[in-house]
């Protein structure tokens, strides 16, 4: 959890360099513009955004399950030294489920209705392992119970109708653990749940994590999550990873002015403002990527605008241990005032 | 002063495959003029039905719900029509609560039109004043529901709520599908129009760190009754009630400093 150098920390378990995602036959309008992020073995690494901002595409990109109106048009994504063949369906098959795991946000529409729980956690170790049927119903048994699904043996062989929204999602994490992979991507996992439901699965993907080394690439918008697990944090603003660094440089001291006004528009506790409007809000709102202009795609909703923000998209750079893509980063005085 | 809306003893129910669901059971409270109500709570609790009972959307079983003075539970459906002007709603979706074949101007003018409100021209006047009040260029009125986004879209059932000057207006869950940045601007648009009309809100949600913020008094609601009233900072502040404590318990703060094991 502590912020460490590169040197460090080994090499990366995924790095995403410089990926460029856009609408198929259309390659002007991009989704992922350049976007470049790193995640080490055992972290997590959040990425936050709003709707529209691409993260969701960053998730199907590494796991090659882009849909067909989009097409990679740049960049590259390597996956423990070697080079993802996001294009190869077959190679992908290979690592998808296996080497790296997925859980989405509707554990109703991951799951198969008309199939028993049980079959459905066996199918991924039978598409990926040599080992008999009986051999694998017995470990899916072993994954319920780790998961903390009561009475395992039983509940394989009921149906998702019978389940709870979060014991639901329990069985999608354990299909995603099911061969024990290097790298678990969580797309907006509690989104669908409610918040004590949510605080109880997030407690299980943490101890998960401990118990097996996985990294978890968390997919979510939402800042709360965000600060009570990441270790470090991706700011996603229109297909860009805008600021990066270490939780807490993140939430006490912003550079960028979107993550600054992203933390102030949340609301918190004890956050009450009297005598003015509740809360903070940002301007505007995120330009479609048809709407084609130079410069920052920030730039129409930023306060600290300036010419150059309108003619030159920022490029990244690093400060202190911050990445951040502004013109006018916010000095870090300023972001603790 | 007579509270504007007072729910006395509500109970409702209703059959599912499962059998009969007690939904509301034995709710009351008390909603003053130009004051916000939250009503926390999980999915399921029944704050869903408990609204749909105000608007006489459901029938409850048994209880009382006064709107200014007068006695709602047990009007017929044309004794109760002129009542509903005074009763609006603002949904989650979106998406689906505006007919997608309508335009803007038409939606926010329904009301007018249903309760007879007004000249064409008057009504169209109307449109236009309501549409900037909330936030939406004049320009747009011949505009579709697809052409606008999320929050705008949110702007414009908040402008077709206030078309009749309601003195209530229920919001359901109003910015829980909207991101955060846009969720601030549909909150704030909300505080202005109650700052400048003295409308009151029933405001449902989730998120009692949202109602902390904005809300003047939280009713905290679990299997179907009110387990814990009271100003929204003090019920955050010093939560009396088990189910509270979970839900404060449970929810991620915003600051890695306050970090949870």
């Amino acid at each position: 959890m502590m912020p460490a150098t590169a040197t460090e920390r080994g090499a990366p378990l995924l790095e995403i360099e410089d990926l460029r995602v856009a609408v198929r036959g259309r390659t002007e309008l991009e989704v992922l513009r350049g976007l470049s992020l790193r995640i080490w073995p055992g972290e997590t690494l959040a990425v936050v955004g709003e709707s529209g901002c691409g993260k969701s595409i960053t998730s199907l990109s590494v796991m090659g399950l882009l849909p067909e109106a989009l097409q990679q048009i740049g960049g590259q994504l390597r996956f423990a030294g070697t080079i993802l063949p996001t294009g190869d369906n077959a190679a992908m098959r290979k690592v998808r489920g296996r080497r790296i795991g997925m859980v989405f946000q509707e554990p109703m529409s991951a799951l198969n209705p008309v199939i028993r729980i049980g079959d459905q956690v066996a199918e991924v170790i039978l598409e990926h392992e040599d080992i008999s049927r009986a051999a694998a119903m017995e470990r899916v048994v072993e994954l319920l119970a780790q998961v903390g699904l009561p009475d395992p043996a039983r509940l394989a062989h009921e149906y998702p109708h019978r389940l709870s929204g979060g014991q639901r999602q329990r069985v999608v994490i354990a299909m995603a653990l099911a061969c024990r992979p290097e790298l678990l991507i969580a797309d907006e996992p509690t989104t669908a749940l409610d918040v004590t439901v949510q605080a109880q699965i997030m407690r299980l993907l943490k101890q998960l994590q401990k118990d097996l080394g996985i990294a978890i690439l968390l997919i979510t918008h939402n800042l709360g999550l965000v600060a009570q697990t990441a270790d470090r944090v991706a700011v996603m603003y229109a297909g860009r990873a805008v600021e990066e660094a270490d939780t807490i440089t993140l939430f006490s001291a912003p550079r960028h002015p979107y993550t600054q006004g992203l933390l102030r528009a949340t609301p918190r506790p004890g956050g009450r403002r009297e005598g003015q409007l509740p809360l903070v809000e940002i301007p505007g709102m995120v330009p479609s990527i048809r709407q084609l202009f130079p410069g920052c795609r920030f730039e129409p909703r930023c306060t600290h605008a300036s010419a150059v923000c309108r003619s030159i998209d920022p490029p990244s750079h690093t400060e202190g241990a911050t990445r951040v893509q502004c013109h006018h980063p916010i000095s870090t005085l300023e972001a603790l005032s | 002063m007579t509270p504007l809306l007072s729910v006395k003893d509500l109970h409702s129910s209703y059959v599912s495959s499962r059998g009969r669901v007690q939904a509301v059971r034995g709710v009351s409270f008390e909603i003053a003029r130009g004051e916000t109500l939250a009503l926390v709570g999980e999915s399921g609790c029944g704050k869903t039905t408990l609204a749909r009972c105000i608007l006489g959307l459901q029938k409850a079983d048994s209880g009382e719900v006064t709107l200014n003075g007068t006695r709602l539970s047990g009007l017929s459906r044309r004794a109760m029509r002129p009542y509903r002007a005074d009763m609006q709603c603002v949904f989650q979706d979106p998406y689906s609560s505006l007919n997608p074949r309508r335009r803007v101007e038409h939606l926010i003018r329904e009301p007018l039109d249903v309760h007879g409100v007004g000249t064409p021209q008057e009504r169209r006047k109307r449109v236009l004043e309501l549409m900037e009040r909330v936030g939406l260029r004049p320009d747009w009125a011949s505009r579709f529901p697809h052409e606008f986004s999320g929050g705008q879209r949110q702007r414009i059932g908040i402008a077709r709520a206030l078309a009749l000057n309601p003195k209530l207006i229920i919001c359901d869950e109003p910015v829980s599908a909207l991101d955060v940045s846009v969720q601030a601007q549909i909150v704030n648009l909300l505080y202005q129009l109650q700052r400048d009309l003295g409308v009151s809100y029933l405001f449902i949600t989730h998120d009692l760190t949202l109602v902390e913020n904005f809300a003047d008094r939280v009713a905290l609601m679990y299997l179907g009754q009110i387990v814990e009233t009271g100003p929204a900072q003090e019920v955050w502040r010093n939560p009396q009630h088990a189910f509270t404590k979970t839900l404060i318990e449970a929810i991620p703060i915003p600051d890695p400093r306050l970090r949870r094991a």
